[in-house]
């Protein structure tokens, strides 16, 4: 046994308590001497003789050591077990009050998943009674003539280590339920207090977004070209604002599993106009060009548009940050040889390093200002949030870009039938 | 002249979209919360209302559903606001028969066109 088998083992031998919660007092625990462990065994068996001999066997295990507690009826062993936790119990198939099988079903019923693993013990060419005792789904059935030292250690090894290993998998399972149920209940508390600071900031933006727009407007008189340039900037300040937000608040609800699709109906070729004028007047502004290729197929698609055109607006505005002035961007639409549809993004800007590549894609990845050419601060969360998109699509989300050259990002969405 | 409540508990949120209506010709009344929602509804009987989800002494809905419950002022037009994004919001404000929803901060042009349709 390793070093993982005995971690298992300790976690049992420690957690010998009553059922009711209290620490066994009849049984000691004995780790004094070099063997492993201390097992507890109950013996259901009427002949003291009998009971002395297993006893003596038992003592003579290398593997363990045994506290062996005993009782002479079925009523008894009820009694004991439901008391205390035993890892493993021996029992007599003749007992004066019932058989060593219905003993079995009536601990099974009172106990369910604690019940320790038993060992039935039938007499001599009792094969109708080792049958039974298989089906009742007893660990190991000795015949009581032929039983030696060794075969009786050999059975109560198994059968108590069988015990170990599902007690210690249930418990782990139990834990990781409650893990998980933490997890999930955190997710939802960050989402909730992502709402509230979401909600308590936009409510002033809104003052001063509106404030700025009604001088902007001349609502409150003439101003001048330089003076409207000027609130042009805080406005749009006041967009990435709510932006931001909005990113922390899908990201919430991605965590938390609650970002639900709306999906209907619609051509790509809408879908990338929809996408093109929310970034046009950003392009116009430096200069570059969208060039468009719009699909000559008639496909339609089966997709939460806005959610889709969140993610084609994410990659037009990255391709734009990392564009130079007067460069241009490409947008490409079509069909895989796959049966996919695709679009592609391709910017000619600063291109993407290969170990960068593969991370991008991560939540709050950014690349080192260093690195990017485009280093404008932003949460690193539009990238992550796009393949989050994607996926909950069952499509794609892939990049392909060659430092210095430009980056292409490609979209894959399956086509189904309308 | 066609008259808006603007329902809203931001008092700066308030002044800022009262002066945008007067600009854009509307006469304009205010309240803060759902009680004086419902007074001013009574008083002024506006064309459509500006209505605030968030408000102290009961949320827009509250305000909606007991309009739409009055013979009265069952009919006037509601563009619901707010500055949440839960999706609840506006599930619901679709069952209170909002013709608009605007989703804060929002921009002059939605702001248009919402009104619009409650006029159109
Ligand atoms: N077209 C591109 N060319 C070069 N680098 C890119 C391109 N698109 C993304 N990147 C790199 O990938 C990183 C992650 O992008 P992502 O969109 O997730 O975050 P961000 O744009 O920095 O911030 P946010 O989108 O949250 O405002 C960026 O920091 C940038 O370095
Ligand atoms: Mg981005």
């Amino acid at each position: 046994m390793g070093g993982y088998a005995s971690g298992i083992f300790k976690a049992s031998r420690y957690s010998l308590l009553t059922r009711n919660g209290k620490p066994a007092n009849q049984l000691q625990m004995n780790t004094s001497d070099g063997k492993n462990d201390l097992v507890n065994i109950l013996m259901i068996e009427d002949d003291v003789i009998y009971r002395a001999l297993c006893k003596r066997y038992l003592a003579k295990d290398p593997n363990y050591t045994y506290n062996v507690v005993s009782t002479t009826s079925a009523a008894g062993a009820l009694r004991m077990c439901n008391l205390h936790k035993f890892d493993c119990l021996i029992i007599d198939y003749n007992l004066p009050d019932s058989t060593g099988t219905q003993l079995i079903s009536a601990l099974r019923a009172t106990l369910g998943e604690d019940m320790p693993p038993a060992i039935v013990l039938t007499a001599e060419g009792g094969i109708d009674a080792a049958t039974e005792a298989v089906r009742t789904d007893a660990s190991d059935f000795l015949s009581k003539n032929k039983v030696s030292a060794r075969s009786l250690c050999r059975s109560v090894n198994n059968a108590v280590e069988k015990g170990f290993l599902k007690t210690a998998v249930s418990e782990s399972s139990k834990k990781l339920t409650v893990a998980y149920e933490q997890l999930q209940q955190n997710s939802v508390e960050i989402e909730n207090f992502y709402h509230t600071i979401s909600h308590e900031v936009k409510t002033p933006l809104t003052a001063i977004q509106e404030f700025l727009s009604l001088i902007n407007d001349e609502v409150a008189g003439p101003i001048t070209e330089q003076q409207k340039e000027l609130l042009g900037y805080s406005l749009e300040s006041c967009t990435q604002i709510s932006t931001h937000f909005n990113d922390l608040l899908d990201m919430a609800r991605v965590e938390s599993g609650k970002l639900k699709l709306n999906k209907v109906w619609d051509s790509p070729n809408r879908l990338l106009e929809r996408s093109v004028r929310g970034v046009e007047g950003v392009a116009a502004s430096r200069g570059i060009t969208l060039k468009t290729l719009p699909c000559e197929s008639t496909t339609e698609l089966y997709i939460d548009v806005n959610r889709i055109v969140q993610v084609i607006s994410n990659l037009l505005n990255n391709a734009i940050k990392h564009s130079e002035d007067n460069g241009s961007i490409e947008i490409e639409l079509g069909i895989t040889q796959g049966n996919q549809f695709e679009f592609n993004i391709t910017d000619f800007g600063c291109g993407i390093e290969k170990s960068d590549q593969s991370k991008i894609f991560d939540r709050l990845y950014q690349v080192d200002s260093q690195r990017d050419c485009a280093f404008s601060g932003g949460l690193g969360l539009g990238l992550s949030i796009a393949r989050d998109i994607m996926h909950l699509h069952d499509g794609q989300l892939l990049v392909d870009s060659e430092i210095g050259k430009g980056s292409t990002f490609k979209i894959l969405l399956p086509v189904q039938l309308h | 002249m066609k008259t808006i409540l603007i329902v809203e508990d931001d008092k700066k949120i308030s002044l800022a979209l009262g002066h945008r209506l007067r600009s854009m010709g509307f006469n304009v009344v205010t309240a803060e919360d759902a009680i004086y929602a419902m007074n001013e509804t009574v008083r002024s009987s506006p064309d459509a209302i500006l209505l605030d989800i968030n408000l102290p002494g009961g949320d827009g809905f509250v305000v909606a559903e007991r309009l739409k419950a009055s013979n009265q002022f069952a009919n006037i037009p509601i563009i619901f606001t707010t500055a949440s994004k839960k999706p609840i919001f506006r599930e619901r404000a679709k069952q209170c028969g909002g013709v608009g929803f605007l989703e804060k901060p929002f921009g002059v042009l939605q702001l248009t066109n919402a009104i619009d349709a409650c006029f159109h």
